[in-house]
């Protein structure tokens, strides 16, 4: 199953995406907690781009054959490379925990692949995951 | 998303349901301010209906987490589904979250 979205890089808009995906479950051969684990991953990696990277549109496109699921997500933003995010310090003691990089973090325990190329002015993050 | 609160003896126990995600995650925040600041009772969030959190949500838990590090009263979540918990547990948030199973293991233990 092959499909190719493209949203303007807003909040609402990224809500209506996860919502088309879930709608997908069938088509996508999926279980519940993948499609929760997908969603997630989306979710992270356009929260992203509307926080770090100013861009404007977000292309995502995905392509599921057999087990394998790999999403690519193209947009036209600031260079910005979300594989090169600090973790965070998940053992840090409460006073010192913030917010910051957790949803990369989560994205890397949900996907087998997570890379980035700069290609003709756009981002591309390509993860892919075995399900 | 959408909440409901109920007061048990000193404890607000907010439960919510449906996502916690980019778009939610301000309401919600917005939402506990009043539990929050500063606590006036304990907070226990009962989040047997959440199907959905991503780290907007997390953030959310996390500052009110923060609010009740220098206070007396507690700050606990309960009845979370299995990924939930487990997006809790990558992120180190059960550290300093205590998970119960439901409401009443709460209020027993805050009771002893």
């Amino acid at each position: 199953m092959k499909l190719k979205l493209k949203i303007e890089a807003t909040a609402d808009q990224m809500t209506l995406l996860c919502a088309t995906l879930e709608n997908l479950q069938k088509s996508l051969k999926c279980t519940d907690r993948q499609m929760f684990e997908i969603v997630l991953v989306l979710e992270e990696l356009i929260a992203n781009v509307i926080r770090h990277g100013g861009g404007r549109t977000v292309e995502i496109e995905l392509d599921k054959e057999g087990r394998d699921l790999q999403m690519i997500m193209c947009d036209d933003g600031a260079p910005f490379d979300p594989t090169s995010v600090a973790p965070p310090d998940t053992t840090a003691p409460l006073q010192e925990r913030c917010a910051g990089g957790l949803g990369i973090h989560l994205v890397k325990r949900y996907v087998d692949s997570f890379t980035y190329r700069r290609e003709n002015d756009k981002n591309i993050v390509t993860v892919t995951k075995t399900m | 998303m959408e909440y409901t609160v109920m007061k048990e003896k000193n404890t607000n126990v907010v439960k919510i349901a449906g996502r916690l995600d980019s778009t939610t995650s301000p309401d919600f925040e917005q939402g506990l301010v009043e539990y929050l600041d500063p606590p006036a009772g304990n907070l226990l969030l009962d989040f047997n209906d959440l199907d959905y959190i991503s780290s907007a949500g997390l953030r959310v838990v996390l500052n009110a987490a923060k609010r009740f590090r220098e206070s007396t009263w507690k700050f606990a979540a309960c009845n979370m589904q299995d990924h939930v918990q487990e997006v809790f547990e990558i992120s180190g948030f059960d550290n300093f979250i205590h998970i119960y199973n439901s409401v009443k293991s709460f209020m027993k233990d805050i009771e002893n």
